[in-house]
């Protein structure tokens, strides 16, 4: 049995920080033992820790643990008793106020009493299932309590399928146990269940071996090895393990005696003190600090009892947690709470987001959390995609518009490609820099479809009211209702031209809440360089002076546009780390009131552990690498599907839902094969000779081309005649892809091709195959969108066809394909594509098809091996 | 197991379709080069090209451009075009030599890389003074053209692979040879070397174009060039058949390591030791042991070695575990890592893989302790397979053969059937499919209909017509070729509007 208690709080202990709390009660140490021992064997939780808990006030390097409530599985297994179910489903266990728990790994959540928020999203009893995301490639996700309730949701309440069974017979049980025990307080509290699926996202390594380690986290024992300094010895890792391994069996038999807990290990404050005076005794302290505190895992994981979901109990050098600062907090609450501005003619304003802010400040997280609080807020939110090197909601190269109506819990490879996007502009490369034109161009054409969206929603509404009435401008739930907000995710670049097309962005966008990152540590630098004082003041996170916010955009200058300024820190990853070691806050400000002694003090201790740290562990390539293996590898569009099974104890199986396959290789995946003639094929600003075209597009990925389905104000909308219309005998007919293309480009028509080969080509022949309309240039922005990427996975020249492999967002819906039904709808995504367009080449800051999808599954050495048979 | 090392992507297919280039980009014929800039055009699009090969297509297509004047460009055009040609030809070239904190001048690194000095200067002139007249930059693409030829394409050692192989295999045995008559004929070194002696003054001008040819080649010629060599008979397995190993105890004959040892650690230093022994060991098993996905379960091929000739080869096998192979449990970390041989040996069982393993059991206890169930397994197998040859000797062969074809017929009879009812509803849903794919790949049947459907466009792919092969392979695991007649070059493009 472990102790719980707040263990290593900082040197500082002794000053008044309340790291001793009152809130760490010992177990009463006259329990029974062998009471105690019985009731482990049934799995009643009693004495263990039900709960990781990192209490912010706290905030060392410690993360306190409370033993306080006993859940646990002890209701599942009390109630339903049943083998397979409690295997599945993780403890139902209550957080209170000011804690959180940090974990990693992938986990289904459903309230079942009170509400939690994670990723600044509140999820309340009436959300279905929610998938959250926590990979060691980021900070740890954490779920707490919201600190203001009032931001509930508004129209979530429709998203709750009535079938989802799995939820439903969760809330039964709960309420069950809610009456039998009449447990009036249990009603009071936060209930969180957890629920392990097997979504397929954490056999990454079976498709790219570097990002295998991706959802797993090591055991407290070797990460703190790692983490240490020298001064952590092999010899005590080796001491402690044993020691953990040894409480681990006496935990796990239930042989459990707190006697020689209590006695055996002493606070730790202690220990550190004894760490100063002799290092020889330290030895030991630290050995039973560690052993405590990989116990302390052991026990959580064994109480949690979840595979896939490893609640952190400490944090090791190597973890980061996902925090916001106050001034976020602040912009967010503001986001979520602010009432709506009114036009002239007392019609709320849609609000308009820009975030801007430089590389590696945080944007994107910031992006996360501000799209969950509106979507919180308001339902739904379009979310408007402009950097094309780290893109959000699909891999990259892309400028999108996606309306979005599920909160994002995690990073972006793992919502990629879920949602077909509203409209969107392919321009293949990582960068604007080489067509900057088509960039602002493509930002002009999101940002008016976006409007006509919101005026058609106006007027659709006025409609609906008829001349009964006007609109209630009093009930601001109603008006959010009728709004749909637009987040804009801007690029990191800000320099020379960068700027230019940030400035050209805002006066397209027109926003009404700019939010800009900026830098506390620059500014402050700047004001008094080098001092000491600079140095304290880069570590309070409440930094508030003015100074270094410089306005990116001059807003004067741009007409019609006068945006509400908001700053946020920028919390890049030293500031993070920072952030995590010194104090929060409210102590730091009493700290700096004081004196500098305290926070000087926490402070070395601190950067001891932050010292060990490495930057932030993949790179952009590395996310662009992710983002569309995990679009390829998925294998059904909306993550969230609901789980529908009768018999959800007889066929649990049915629960897995994998939403990705990452056991089948690409290259082992049936491809969709293609007529070349029904493509047009852009090549953009390539220089390809005709001659060449299919050896550049073998192998390759492309961005495909569909016909635009959204409502646009300045274009015609498609109808399925129209789209027939596109296509002749041979394929999609010359005038077809001249009205496809942008205007000025250079088109390769088939009847050229026949003219030129009757007139000059000796061996004409009749019968020969027509070749696709190869365009130099791109596709018309306002007749069509990208719809998705595609690998051409190889090219059949005998029988012209390319052969595609298309995400499951096409082609989940192409199953009747080779069915009977052969009706050409716009509904299909699939019967919309008219044509791929293929970006630079990657060493032109184009999309590169990952190697690892090429080589997974042994088909390296095979393709080498077929050249090298042509060899002989 | 140790992180996989991410291949290197390169955008050609194959060595041939490089080598292909090569060759057009440097041929006399207008049409033939022409060829070779628009393929590296394609790649360009494709991944990255090394900057040799893009220099050398910008060089060429400017070459081509002078030559057609077809697009009537005057002459103050073609010197822009010539001369901004040649400073990135420079710069690229020259950046490559570019390494540590502080950067060289651009002349010390050109004479390091043997670039003429012209060229540098050129450089200068174009960029910061009057642009030199057309005959000089002419001329001088012509040279950088020719140049790169020399100092990229020819040391690439790409050439033909027989030539490379011819000149692998004379290189190798006029060193073993000369060596031999050098030192003495090895077995009773009854003469010692002297200096100056004819033999002496052979092996050494041998060993120096031995050397010089390592230095040419690079890594991955290992593979595809020197291994084969080696394990071709007459090299680490002599044409004397009195001097090869015997099964089963494959003893290692010392006159061949005295033969080879001083020419294999000639080898380690051009390529380091595990490269090398790690790619001879893999060159070896491919040899000792048919494909897999070719044969069925011990059943010889037609490719594989003689007895002798296997036996040796175990042998060396043997020596190379030996000497370079540490296990794991051992404090060192292994010199070469033994799981391609292992790989090979288990997944095509035979007499000799089973030989192999022995000896790898024989030298690393840990492994021997896993391998041993396979070992016994293929033991068991081999015994059989040997009563059941003896059996069929015994009696009359014929008879017997004809026996085993007649019941693996019945047999298989039988599994077709048992397929055929267990699948039957999805063998009806593959007929439809390969129906509906025939309608849409034969064109005269779809376009039939008055107006083509939508959804006919698509066809999707099933098993039974496609299996699964490398991406940007077709079904049947052929790279195809992709290329359109080079006249759609000259059809005239139509701008929209």
């Amino acid at each position: 049995m472990f102790t719980p208690r707040a263990t290593r709080s900082a040197r500082a202990g002794q000053t008044a920080s309340p790291i001793r709390s009152s809130q760490s009660p010992r177990p009463a140490s006259s329990t029974p033992a062998a009471e105690a021992s019985k009731e482990l064997i049934s799995m009643d939780p009693k004495y263990l820790p039900n709960v990781t808990t990192w209490r912010p006030e706290l905030a060392s390097t410690t993360i306190a643990v409370e033993a306080k409530y006993a859940k646990g599985k002890r209701i599942l297994s009390s109630i339903s008793l049943n083998e397979p179910l409690a295997s599945r489903y993780g403890v139902v266990f209550d957080i209170s106020q000011d804690h959180m728990i940090a974990f990693q790994g992938i986990v289904d959540i459903c309230v079942l009493s009170g509400t939690i928020t994670t990723y600044e999203y509140v999820i309340s009893t009436n959300d279905p299932w929610m998938r959250i995301y926590s990979p060691s490639s980021h900070p740890l996700a954490t779920l707490r309590i919201p600190k203001s309730r009032s931001s509930s949701g508004s129209k979530r309440s429709k998203k709750v399928q009535a079938e989802d069974d799995d939820m439903i017979q969760m809330q039964a049980l709960w309420n069950e146990h809610m009456s039998a025990k009449g447990n009036v307080e249990d009603g009071a509290r936060t209930v969180v269940a957890l629920r392990y699926v097997g979504c397929g996202i954490e056999q990454i390594g079976l498709a790219a071996p570097p990002y295998r380690n991706l959802f797993s986290l090591k055991p407290f024992i070797e990460r703190k090895g790692a983490g240490m300094p020298k001064k952590f010895g092999k010899r005590r890792i080796a001491l402690a393990r044993i020691k953990a391994a040894f409480r681990a069996i006496k935990l796990d038999s239930g042989g459990l005696d707190h006697e020689v807990e209590t006695d055996d290990v002493e606070s730790d404050d202690d220990a550190l003190e004894g760490d100063m005076a002799v290092d020889e005794e330290s030895d030991d302290e630290d050995v039973a600090m560690v052993a405590e505190r990989a116990q302390l895992e052991h026990a959580l994981a064994y109480s949690i009892g979840l595979p896939g979901f490893t609640a952190v109990g400490h944090l090791t050098a190597e973890l980061q947690l996902l925090q916001a600062p106050q001034d976020w907090i602040s912009v967010l609450d503001q986001a979520s709470n602010a009432p709506l501005q009114l036009d002239d003619a007392f019609e709320p304003i849609p609000p308009v987001y820009v975030v801007a802010g430089g590389q590696g400040l945080g944007k994107s997280t910031f992006s996360r959390f501000l799209a969950n609080r509106l979507i919180n807020r308001y339902g739904c939110v379009f979310y408007m995609e402009t950097d094309l090197g780290q893109s959000e909601l699909a891999p990259p190269g892309a400028l999108a518009l996606t309306m979005l109506t599920d909160p994002l819990f995690g990073p972006p490879f793992t919502h990629v490609g879920q949602v077909e996007p509203y409209h969107a502009v392919y321009l293949g490369a990582t960068t604007p820099k080489n067509d900057p034109d088509r960039y602002v161009s493509a930002i002009r054409r999101l940002s008016s479809i976006y409007r006509e969206y919101v005026s058609s929603v106006r007027v659709a509404r006025k409609q609906a009211l008829g001349t009964t009435s006007e609109t209630n401008v009093n009930d601001a739930r109603a008006m959010d209702e009728q709004i749909v907000p637009l987040l804009v995710n801007t690029q990191g670049w800000l320099k020379g031209l960068g700027l230019d097309l940030h400035y050209s962005l805002c006066q397209e966008v027109r926003p009404t809440n700019y939010i800009q990152f900026y830098d506390p540590s620059t500014a402050s630098s700047v004001t008094n360089a080098g001092s000491m004082q600079s140095q304290l003041e880069y570590e309070m996170p409440g930094y508030d002076g003015s100074s270094g916010r410089e306005p990116i955009i001059d807003f004067d200058s741009i007409p019609d546009c006068d945006p509400q300024l908001a700053w946020v820190s920028a919390m890049g990853f030293e500031r993070a780390t920072q952030l995590l070691y010194s104090k929060t806050q409210a102590q730091n400000k009493v700290a700096a009131d004081t004196g500098e002694n305290v926070s000087n003090h926490s402070l070395v201790t601190g950067t001891a552990e932050a010292s060990n740290r490495k930057g932030p562990k993949l790179s952009a390539h590395d996310m662009r690498t992710l983002a569309l293996l995990m679009l390829f590898y998925s294998s059904s569009s909306g993550a969230r599907t609901a789980v529908n099974t009768q018999a959800w104890n007889a066929d649990l199986r049915k629960l897995d839902n994998p939403s990705w396959n990452m056991q089948e290789p690409l290259a082992s995946r049936c491809p969709l094969a293609v007529q070349w003639s029904d493509l047009v094929v852009w090549l953009g600003e390539e220089d390809i000779p005709p001659s060449q075209v299919l050896r550049a597009l073998n192998g390759m990925v492309v961005g495909v081309i569909c016909v635009a389905a959204a409502a646009s104000p300045d274009a015609h909308t498609w109808t399925d005649d129209e789209l027939r219309g596109l296509y002749s005998e041979k394929g999609i007919s010359d005038q077809g892809a001249i009205e496809l293309s942008q205007p000025g480009s250079r088109a390769l028509l088939s009847s050229s091709v026949r003219e030129y080969r009757s007139a000059h080509i000796a061996d004409y022949s009749n019968d020969a195959r027509p070749l696709p309309q190869i365009v130099y240039g791109y596709p018309n922005i306002n007749t069509t969108t990208f719809l998705t990427h595609a690998i051409i996975r190889s090219v059949d020249p005998t029988e012209g066809h390319i052969h595609l492999l298309l995400p499951p967002l096409v082609t989940s819906q192409a199953e009747g394909l080779n069915g009977s039904t052969t009706e050409a709808t716009l509904s299909k995504p699939l019967h919309r594509i008219v044509g791929i367009l293929k970006g630079p080449g990657s060493g032109a800051s184009g999309i590169e098809l990952p190697v690892w999808a090429m080589v997974s599954g042994g088909y390296a050495e095979r393709a080498m091996g077929f050249a090298k048979h042509k060899l002989r | 197991m140790a992180v996989a090392k991410a291949p290197k992507i390169v955008p050609w297919t194959s060595t041939e379709e490089y080598m292909n280039v090569a060759d057009w980009l440097y041929s006399t014929e207008l049409r033939e080069r022409k060829r070779g800039v628009a393929v590296v055009k394609a790649w360009r699009a494709r991944g990255r090209v090394p900057a040799a090969i893009e220099a050398t297509a910008n060089l060429a297509e400017i070459l081509i451009a002078d030559q057609e004047r077809r697009q009537g460009m005057s002459i103050s055009q073609l010197r822009h075009m010539y001369s901004m040609a040649l400073i990135r030809f420079v710069n690229s070239i020259v950046d490559l030599e570019q390494r540590g904190t502080f950067a060289q001048s651009m002349t010390t690194l050109a004479t390091r890389i043997g670039m003429p000095a012209w060229f540098v200067e050129l450089r200068h002139t174009c960029t910061h003074e009057q642009i030199p007249s057309l005959m000089v930059l002419r001329s001088a693409c012509e040279q950088a053209h020719s140049w790169i030829g020399d100092y990229y394409w020819k040391r690439q050692a790409r050439t033909l692979p027989e030539d490379t192989m011819a000149h692998i295999r004379e290189a190798i045995s006029a060193y073993v040879t000369l060596r031999a008559k050098a030192k003495g004929d090895g077995s009773n070194a009854s003469t010692p070397v002297k200096k100056g002696t004819a033999d002496a003054r052979a092996f050494e001008t041998a060993k120096k174009s031995l050397k010089l040819l390592l230095g040419q080649l690079h890594e991955d010629a290992v593979r595809l060039y020197v291994v084969p060599v080696l394990v071709e008979p007459g090299f680490l397995v002599p044409d004397d058949k009195r001097l090869r190993s015997r099964f089963p105890d494959c003893a290692m004959p010392a006159r061949l390591i005295q033969q080879w040892s001083s020419i294999l650690r000639l080898f380690t230093e051009a390529w380091g030791e595990s490269l090398f022994f790690e790619e001879l060991l893999s060159g070896i098993v491919a040899t000792l042991l048919p494909d897999p996905n070719e044969l069925s379960i011990f059943e010889s091929s037609e490719r594989s070695p003689s007895t002798s000739h296997a036996a040796t080869l175990v042998a060396w096998i043997g020596w190379i575990i030996q000497n370079y192979y540490v296990p794991d449990n051992t404090t060192a970390s292994p010199a070469i890592s033994l799981d391609d041989l292992l790989e090979g040996c288990l997944r095509s069982p035979c007499y000799y893989s089973r030989a192999v393993l022995r000896i790898v059991s024989a030298h690393d206890p840990t492994l021997k302790r896993e391998l041993r169930p396979f070992v016994d397994f293929m033991g068991k197998a081999l015994t059989a397979l040997v009563a059941v040859e003896s059996e069929t000797k015994a009696g009359s062969a014929k008879k017997g053969i004809r026996f085993s074809e007649e019941s693996l017929r019945q047999e298989e009879e039988l599994m077709a059937q048992r397929l055929k009812q267990t699948f039957e509803a999805e063998t009806e849903m593959t007929d439809v499919q390969a129906m509906h794919m025939d309608s849409t790949i034969d064109p005269s049947e779809a376009r039939t209909q008055a107006a083509p459907a939508a959804a006919s466009r698509w066809s999707c792919l099933a098993q039974p017509a496609w299996s699964p092969c490398p991406i940007g392979t077709l079904g049947d695991g052929s790279i195809p070729s992709l290329e359109w007649p080079s006249w759609l070059d000259d059809v005239p493009l139509h701008l929209t509007s």
